[in-house]
């Protein structure tokens, strides 16, 4: 399979009183788990509608395998879409809920049956236990297994999923995860998958688009967005950061921690210093920044201690194992090598 | 103490109706049918029963249609727009009524059927906006999405998930509109003109008098029935749904 | 696009409801010409006699229907327990029999008592016909009210009067202001009722109806209408005001 399944050129879109999204550029992979991510309101939703048909933007283009949709209508697209509050149809049973896109397409009776019964044996339902059943008979997390099947059942391009795990408890929710990933991996289908849990976008993606008042942020897979983020946003949204504010001096940094050793400069003057509470070593001395540190508060998150450490007036959260032994108000060293720290403008 | 007093409040409410009810079977201490008999052989109240009916399916119909189509479109997003089918309902319906048969008058329009008709519908379409409107989700709009993007087109989407899902709440509207118009008086009453009677406003023209009959009794009877039937088959619908 | 499939209602709604609205407040007027010497006859006497009517019965229908309708909404809504649901459907039931019905039940009772075309007739008659409107707003807020309010309140030392007048009384105080105005409202322009017990009782209502359907004196009438409608939407405007403060 060659080629892209979904790509959007400069796609922008306003409603009455504000612009949704602004010059959109994606282009996603046939087979591919992608995530877009973005905080409530960012326009995550209106890019999705684009996609699925249900919205047409008012400039760029729209193609899904290879062609042009830009303005074609959301039932002539072949899109599945999950949608966030499942909007199963509540006067039909679940069989007849994912049979209905095969009916509208006048498939045979025949073909119906079986195609439904896979379905629903993708999604892990009965089909002989399930298929009678009400949706208000059925569980949060059944309800969501219907959806699934209804929008595999035609067989999409592309299925679109639009918070579909945000109802769900946590523990529900992380199984559902992992039943996504299984789904995709046996219908080998694209799958766009909108969201504002940063850990649900990180561990199921082959690769995420971070989006923000309608913008694009970044594009890239979940390692290069959490190792590399491309601007503050990005780096701020995905993960815990410490930001550091900095002043260029000599080739190095001057901040209110003290001197800070960094591997690469890009010209500005004043610059936030970003690092990631787990670079951070406590204890630790053949680092390239070392520094003085009381600790202000400690907490034990499973396996791993979270550590606030004050450097001077300077508050510093670090992630290190339960090994370690710190106490509060203890005087300890840490430090970070000057490769793992990212350097923004300000 | 409290629970003597809820009965005696319940007896109140009731002991009358059941004694228009029971009395209407009642000739000389024999139970009979004969004062309904009665009713069907007087060729006045036929007619009447007639008038009111078609006045109810009529109405009904017409404020069905309107009133749904309307609820369906602000579908709970305009507030403002919303208010005008609620003045309908708070306002007394005298002042209605007497407002219609002016408007009638100045455009001399002719009283009778027509005139009560077009009242009732006016009246009917308030009450069938705010039923259906309470009923529809707002989930609605993306249940139609999900047709969408299943293949189904726009008038594909609206015969089988739109109308399907918003019967329910039509149903319970129609009930509700038959009723109101089939025993409505008030409005009946200014805006109809010689000749045109419902059976409201026959049993008006005895009644008003103070005059109490057997034949009225069974007539009323007849009358609270058909509304009872109606709550009944209301009341069906509204728990299936649930 | 889909708000126009509300055009055909809004129309219908304006030409034969809004709009004749209009056409009264002009026969109040004088309509075709123009003058105000109908609204200074309903200042006579006479008519000022029929308002104080309206506005005795109207009010002692509101205080009865109140003092009957409390205790029983309180019972249905925190004491009725499995009986609920089928003492609700008692309540509701009542709405769907037209008040010429229901009025005509309560004469044939009146009319064996000796009671017919008296003044406590017409009470009777009044409170049987609006006691259903007045329970059903207060069954509605006494409900939200809940048991866990009362309990909090018993638990931090209160007394059961105690709880009812500092918890339940003033919780349900939207409830008693929107019952008093479903009862008072309607009651004021009830024409029904005091023609068919009371005899020769008149009222607002009354009134209004000699005017129209006998008297065929439109402008006076519409003059009468005029001024009860102004205190309706007074009443109604009040109301509003009132619920939101209650919302804040």
């Amino acid at each position: 399979m060659e080629g892209f399944a979904v790509e959007l050129d400069g796609v922008s879109k306003s409603y009455s009183n504000f612009e949704a999204v602004r010059d959109i550029k994606l282009k996603i992979r046939r087979g591919e788990f992608f995530s877009i991510l973005g905080p409530s309101g960012s326009g995550k939703t209106t890019i999705l509608r684009l996609i699925a048909g249900l919205l047409y933007p008012d400039k760029g283009s729209i193609r899904l395998m290879g062609e042009d949709v830009t303005f074609v209508p959301a039932y002539k697209r072949n899109v599945g879409m999950v949608f966030q509050d499942l909007a199963l149809f509540p006067h039909l049973n679940v069989f007849e809920n994912v049979a209905y896109g095969l009916k509208v397409r006048k498939t045979p009776e025949e073909e119906i049956k079986r195609k439904v019964k896979e379905c629903l044996e993708i999604v892990n339902l009965d089909p002989e236990k399930f298929g009678k059943r009400k949706i208000n008979q059925l569980s949060g997390g059944q309800q969501q297994r219907v959806a699934i099947a209804r929008a595999l059942a035609i067989e999409p391009s592309v299925l679109l999923l639009d918070e579909p795990l945000g109802s769900l408890d946590l523990k529900l929710r992380q199984h559902m995860m992992s039943e996504l990933k299984r789904i995709q991996k046996t219908v080998k289908t694209t799958l766009v998958y909108v969201t504002h849990d940063q850990s649900e976008a990180l561990i199921m993606s082959d690769r995420i688009a971070v989006i923000n008042q309608g913008s694009l942020e970044q594009i890239g897979t979940p390692a290069e967005i959490y190792e590399n983020p491309a601007t503050k946003f990005v780096a701020e949204f995905i993960g815990e950061m410490n930001f550091i504010p900095a002043e260029v001096y000599n080739g190095g940094l001057i901040s209110e921690i003290g001197y800070i050793k960094v591997s690469n400069l890009n010209g500005a003057k004043r610059v936030l210093v970003a690092i990631r509470p787990e670079k951070i070593k406590i204890g630790c001395r053949n680092l390239d920044n070392v520094y003085n540190a009381v600790v202000e508060e400690v907490a034990y998150v499973g396996g791993f201690l979270s550590v606030k450490a004050r450097i001077n007036d300077f508050c510093l959260k670090c992630l290190t194992s339960s090994d370690l032994r710190v106490e509060e108000n203890q005087k300890v060293e840490l430090g970070w090598r000057a490769d793992d720290a990212i350097i923004f403008e300000a | 103490m409290i629970r003597f007093l809820v009965l005696l409040i319940f007896m109140f409410l009731y002991i009358p109706i059941v004694y228009v009810v029971a009395s209407s079977f009642i000739d000389g201490g024999e139970i009979t049918t004969k004062w309904f008999v009665k009713l069907f052989e007087d060729r006045d109240i036929v007619r009447s029963f007639y008038n009111s009916l078609s006045i109810a399916l009529l109405s009904t119909l017409f404020s069905v249609i309107l009133g749904s189509f309307a609820a369906y479109a602000f579908l709970k997003t305009n507030k403002r727009f919303e208010s005008l089918f609620y003045t309908p309902i708070v306002i007394p319906e005298i002042t209605e009524a007497l407002s219609l048969l002016l408007f009638y008058r100045l455009l001399s329009f002719p009283l009778g059927f027509y005139s009560v008709l077009l009242g009732h519908i006016a009246f009917n379409i308030a009450f069938v906006f705010i039923i259906v409107n309470a009923r529809l989700s707002s989930q609605l709009r993306s249940i139609e999405d999900a047709s969408l993007t299943l293949g189904a087109d726009e008038v594909q989407t609206f015969l089988r998930v739109t109308v399907p899902i918003a019967m329910p709440g039509i149903i319970a509207a129609s009930l509700i509109a038959f009723t109101l118009s089939w025993d409505n008086f008030i409005k009946t009453v200014f805006t109809t003109g010689p000749g045109f009677q419902t059976l409201p406003l026959l049993i008006w023209s005895q009644a008003a008098r103070g005059v109490v009959s057997p034949s009225l009794n069974a007539l009323t009877t007849l009358m609270l029935f058909v509304s009872l039937f109606l709550a009944y088959l209301y009341a069906k619908i509204s728990t299936k749904r649930e | 696009m889909r708000h126009f499939l509300a055009l055909p209602a809004i129309i219908y709604l304006l030409v034969l409801f809004y709009l004749p609205f209009l056409i009264t407040l002009l026969y109040s007027f004088g309509f075709p010409g123009f003058t105000l010497k109908h609204y200074s006859e309903i200042l006579d006497p006479l008519y000022l006699k029929v308002f104080i009517n309206s506005l005795i019965l109207a009010s002692i229908t509101t205080v009865l229907c109140f003092i009957l309708a409390y205790p029983l909404s309180y019972y249905i809504a925190l004491k009725a327990g499995k009986w609920k649901n089928f003492l609700l459907l008692l309540v509701i039931l009542p709405f769907w029999i037209s008040f010429l019905l229901r009025t005509y039940a309560i004469m044939t009772l009146l009319t064996p008592l000796g009671l017919m075309f008296t003044f406590p007739a017409v009470v009777i008659g009044m409170v049987y016909d609006y006691l259903p409107f007045m329970i059903l707003p207060l069954y509605a807020s006494l409900e939200r009210v809940g048991r866990s309010q009362i309990e909090a309140s018993y638990v931090l030392g209160a007394k059961p009067s105690q709880t009812f007048l500092k918890i339940t009384l003033p919780l349900s105080k939207s409830g008693i202001f929107a019952g008093v105005l479903l009862v008072f409202i309607p009651a004021l322009g009830e024409f029904v009722v005091p023609t068919m017990l009371g005899g020769t009782y008149a009222t607002i209502g009354t009134i209004t109806w000699d005017l129209f359907l006998r008297y065929h004196n439109w402008w006076k009438g519409s003059a009468l209408s005029v001024v009860y409608m102004a205190l309706v939407l007074l009443a109604i405007t009040i109301y509003i005001k009132r619920s939101e403060r209650i919302e804040l």
